[in-house]
């Protein structure tokens, strides 16, 4: 019974986990690719523990795109089926989808030391998690 | 009969629906990276492509860190992938921290790595930011 609600319960979440991927893959769509790259060169100093430079981007400029960002994911929440269970990415955006997606993580991967990461598992590395 | 035709009418479009989507799901119009169009992985490496144009200074690191990945066992590389995660979740000072940590631990052997973990637990706040202080890693 308990196994059940619990499957349940995971896959309403898996649905809601794939919907907001997509949501988040389609908000990236209405972000530019100038405001990405910035971004992600962002992201990769912060990776490394540097911070970056101020370069001074107009502020309307950096509102603008998370605004686009918010916009496209709520109206995603508003009209994506996939939050109702259906699922699913649309069809024919899947490159684009892919492109956007994977500045996260496939960048991030050659970021540091893989045995640096595959360490962070570690019971050593657990030690410093515990403070 | 008007309303046999009407439900035939919709059979008829669902069925077709149906077809176009199976035509363009996602899995099925994709094939293997052989048989993509040079556009096709073009795009799909296009992040790793602007980052290694972006930052020169950067290439050597992670051409090295992709052959790691290349030499890893299954295994290793879930545990990687995994450690991945727990590092974009830690703020600037932990993963600090964690270099230091990993650098001063990877190359020690088994007892004096044990004795290492023994001092930390016994450190204070203070005496473990100290520590990193002192045993800052090279860029990775």
């Amino acid at each position: 019974m308990s196994t059940l609600h619990s499957d349940d319960t995971l896959h309403s979440h898996d649905n809601f986990d794939r919907a907001m991927r997509d949501q988040y893959r389609d908000a990236l769509q209405h972000v530019s690719p100038a405001t990405r790259t910035r971004l992600a060169a962002n992201r990769h100093a912060a990776m490394r523990g540097e911070s970056m430079p101020a370069r001074g981007w107009p502020l309307g400029a950096v509102f603008g795109g998370l605004a686009a960002v918010v916009f496209a994911i709520t109206l995603g929440l508003n009209f994506n089926p996939g939050l109702n269970g259906e699922g699913g990415a649309r069809p024919g955006a899947v490159v684009a989808v892919a492109v956007a997606a994977s500045d996260l993580p496939l960048v991030t991967a050659l970021d540091q030391d893989p045995e640096f990461y595959a360490w962070l598992t570690s019971s050593d590395a657990q030690l410093m998690a515990m403070e | 009969m008007k309303r046999l035709r009407l439900l035939s009418a919709i059979a008829l479009l669902s069925c077709a629906t149906s077809f176009a989507h199976a035509q363009t799901s996602p899995s099925a119009a994709l094939p293997a990276w052989e048989q993509l169009s040079p556009t096709q992985r073009d795009e799909l490496i296009a992040p790793i492509r602007e980052r290694w144009n972006r930052e020169p200074g950067e290439r050597a690191r992670m051409l090295e860190h992709a052959k790691r990945w290349k030499t890893m066992s299954p295994e290793q590389r879930k545990r990687a992938h995994r450690g991945m995660k727990r590092f974009e979740r830690m703020n600037p000072e932990k993963r600090a921290q964690a270099r230091a940590m990993f650098e001063a631990m990877r190359n020690l052997p088994e007892a004096e790595r044990r004795a290492l973990r023994e001092r930390w637990k016994q450190m204070t706040p203070g005496e473990r930011r100290k520590w990193i202080e002192n045993h800052h890693p090279p860029t990775m």
